[in-house]
């Protein structure tokens, strides 16, 4: 076996899959990620599309109310704690981390096993939520008490399933952290590190402060189920409200543990296909850093209507509009990055600026969203789900398939179908403003979210966008079909078929198990030519 | 050793709150008793002192509100609640559908409901004779409706605890639909209505129960101790993780020095 053996040969004592799930190669790890991930959203999306055939005409159409509640909530928990907060970190992060840095590995090799063996342990405990006991639980994700703590579904199964998870995400949020810190190239200086690890560095942080938040809420809301303690119930004397605050001071942050890591992507796609360097790398570091830091103060926005004094709820207005400004910084130095570029086509690009896009609407909408004015207008209509969307799938999720279009070829050693990349690209920013819109135009009228009925006015609106989840179906099965078949039988990649500057374009693809057999040393900025070393 | 005793710290102050829960709440509350039907032969005295039955006001899809006139806390905020929603609807009360607030207690008079009417009548924008009912009724009658209705209150010191809702009966006096809280959405109330016209039972929005006197700051204060204690070990383990690594890693590479070889 030379050096130059590929990760995907197993030489190990170990053979099949034991070869891999008891790997501790971060590039292993990162595929059994992103394996798992993909399988969940794919759930996740069978679910959303069940939902948009029952709301295809009024009235009861395929399932009964309480089915759509539960409906809505398991699609909710696979999409939030399955797939999209553990998305771009665990998978392409965990892949790619450590070859931008020029490290053999993550700090924690271990670690990094250990967390993703608590990912699958709280996957199948939520699993376990909906299949076993009381039914699956009913109460939206964002498990709102005190309903939470009088329905008899099964909710506390499903809390500490979010519970075990919230772990996994901190443990891979401190390994990302160290490894950063110290596993650097030698001469890689802190503004010479490519951009997503940047944005992993400030995901990392965001990760270790908020999550344990989240994990003694949902203590104390199973404590209150459970022992009946009064926490939040206002009939033992509890509050609501603050249940409300505690889910939201995680949960808001953890929606930049989402943006963050996808806006990472992008500043790598965009170079790349330019064939220059980045448009104000410092600026985009620092926007990068600010969101981060800005994320902790703005949860309050989820709760304009909840009661809450006019002081807190401008306040929490005004830090809401100060997140847009980073936001905006980066969308115009994507975009400046690509003038005067010599601009490839291919399709990471074209998901990249279908980002740029969709990310422009869920951003613009958010700050409709974050006006108090309006807030109180729009809150729990169909809107607020149209916008989240915009962000979490038009944002982060179209950003994750930007990035795997982009990496393939690294992480396989294959070139996909770029004709079928392409359909599915265009399939999917066609059918997701299908999808998606109307819910914004509905919302606007005064659809509430989470109803499985409504009045006929909206019939037209709910038609169109059931239609659009079609084509969005359609376009991810394009796409997962694509880079299956890739995987197995596309043509040989090579090392760097996109002309990338980082360095993991500088070693074989598939990389060696090693990574570098020689640890580079870096003597220029990220996405500076070679060249002119 | 400093985690361990923070730990420790949590786990006292959780068990702190394994204190017996208060149970007079258990009283309080709604069963819901979707689907059945209201006796029509329950009497109660409109604003004017005559005698109504249940079987007169239900003759077509009627919403209930179940309040005492005296209280000053959370039944003048669900009738404001009702008023603001009823004066954003374009068919108003008296036109398709009948509004109904019955006082649960029966020392409340025709002259207490003759003066709520008014104010609330005004605040929803609606002509003063036009149709909202406050209704009052001796002890038995309240029983019998409040039962039918699956309303459980109880008196407390110079009030009562109670939930905030609205119950929506269909015209044959099947109860349809309960909507909870003392907010409601123009759109829960026409859906309500179009199913009551329809005898359709729909699901009731388990919205947030809100309770009257059950409030407990002492416990809330509690929670936020927690919240503290944990936001600043976090914080502090945080701040401390950093300063390790930021340390750490400049002596790491002081000690490669220029020769950057592992």
């Amino acid at each position: 076996m030379s050096e130059n053996t590929s990760y995907l040969v197993s030489t190990g004592k170990r053979r099949g899959i034991a070869a891999w799930i008891f790997s501790t190669d971060h590039k292993r790890i990162g595929v059994l990620y992103l394996v798992s991930l993909i399988s969940f959203f794919l759930a996740g999306v069978s679910l959303g599309v069940l939902m948009r055939l029952e709301l295809i005409a009024p009235g009861k159409t395929i399932m009964e109310a309480q089915s759509y509640n539960a409906t809505f909530t398991v699609h909710g928990v696979i999409m939030i704690f399955l797939f999209i907060i553990p998305g771009i970190p665990a998978a392409l992060g965990n892949f790619i981390l450590p070859l931008q840095l020029g490290a053999r590995d993550v700090a924690f090799p271990r670690l990094n096993l250990l967390s993703w063996w608590i990912y699958i342990t709280g996957a199948g405990l939520a699993v376990l939520a909906l299949f076993g006991g009381s039914g699956p639980p009913d109460t939206g994700w964002t498990f709102y008490a005190p309903y939470s703590i009088k329905t008899s579904t099964n909710v506390t199964l499903a809390l500490f399933a979010a519970f075990v998870l919230g772990f996994s995400s901190i443990l891979t949020g401190l390994n990302f952290v160290t490894t950063i810190h110290r596993l650097r190239a030698p001469g890689m200086k802190w503004f010479r590190m490519p951009l997503f690890p940047w944005s992993l560095y400030a995901t990392g942080w965001v990760q270790i402060l908020a999550t344990p938040i989240l994990g003694i809420t949902l203590l104390m809301l199973i404590f209150e189920r459970k022992f009946g303690v009064g926490f939040f119930d206002p009939s033992k004397g509890g509050d609501p409200i603050l249940y409300e605050h505690m889910f939201w001071i995680y949960s808001h942050p953890a929606v930049y543990i989402m943006i963050l890591p996808a806006m990472g992507i992008i500043s790598e796609i965009f170079p790349t296909f330019s064939k220059k360097t980045v448009f104000g790398y410092s600026f985009i570091v620092f926007s990068t850093l600010s969101i981060a830091g800005l994320g902790y103060l703005v949860w309050g926005h989820h709760m304009f209507t909840s009661g809450m004094s006019d002081t807190a709820r401008w306040i929490f207005s005004l830090l809401t509009f100060l997140v847009a400004v980073p936001s905006g910084i980066k969308v115009f130095n994507w975009v400046a990055t690509m003038y005067r570029g010599s601009v490839a086509n291919d399709s990471p690009l074209l998901f990249a600026m279908a980002f740029i896009f969709l990310f422009s609407i869920g951003g613009l909408t958010g700050l409709i969203n974050g006006a108090l004015s309006t807030n109180v207008q729009i809150h729990g209509t169909s809107f607020v789900v149209g916008h989240f969307h915009y962000v979490m799938f038009g944002g982060t999720g179209v950003a994750m398939f930007a990035g795997l279009h982009y990496w393939f070829p690294k992480i396989t050693g294959r070139m996909y179908s770029e004709t079928a990349a392409r359909v599915s690209c265009l399939l999917l920013f066609v059918g997701f403003n299908t999808l998606y819109f109307p819910m914004l135009i509905m919302g606007w009228l005064g659809m509430p979210r989470r109803y499985y009925d409504y009045l006929p006015v909206f019939h037209k609106w709910h038609l169109t966008s059931t239609v659009g989840s079609w084509i969005v179906a359609l376009s991810i099965i394009i796409m997962v079909l694509n880079l299956i078949w890739s995987a197995r039988k596309g043509t040989p990649a090579g090392a760097n078929p996109w002309g990338g500057r980082t360095l993991e374009w500088s070693i074989p693809s598939p990389p060696p198990v090693e990574n570098f057999i020689e640890i580079p040393k870096v003597r220029r900025g990220a996405y500076e030519a070679r060249e002119r070393g | 050793m400093r985690d361990w005793k923070s730990i420790l710290l949590c786990a006292t102050m959780l068990t702190a709150f394994l204190c017996p829960a208060d149970h007079a709440c258990a009283e309080v509350g709604i069963d819901e008793h979707l689907g059945q039907t209201i006796p029509p032969d329950i009497t109660l005295l409109d604003e004017e002192g005559r005698m109504v039955s249940t079987g007169d006001i239900i003759n077509g899809p009627t919403i209930f509100s179940l309040v005492y006139l005296g209280c000053r806390k959370m039944c003048p905020l669900l009738l404001r609640g009702e008023a603001e929603v009823i004066s954003g609807l374009e068919q108003k009360p008296g036109q398709g559908y009948n509004l109904v607030s019955v006082s649960f207690d029966e020392n409340d008079t025709p002259e207490d409901a003759r003066k709520a009417r008014g104010i609330y009548v005004e605040a929803a924008g609606l002509a003063p004779e036009s149709d909202w009912k406050f209704l009052t009724g001796n002890k038995e009658s309240i029983d019998r409706l409040t039962e039918a209705l699956g309303f459980r209150f109880e008196r407390t010191g110079d009030g009562f605890s109670h939930v905030a809702a609205l119950i929506v009966v269909s015209p044959k006096a099947r109860i349809v639909r309960y909507i909870y809280g003392i907010k409601f959405l123009p759109f829960d109330i026409r859906m309500a209505l179009a199913e009551a016209e329809r005898e359709t039972v729909g699901l009731s929005a388990k919205g947030a129960l809100l309770y009257c006197f059950r409030y407990d700051p002492e416990g809330k204060r509690y929670v936020f101790n927690i919240l503290k204690v944990t936001g600043t070990v976090t914080i502090l383990s945080a701040i401390i993780l950093f300063a390790y690594l930021v340390r750490s890693s400049r002596k790491r590479r002081e000690e490669q020095g220029g020769d950057a070889d592992e």
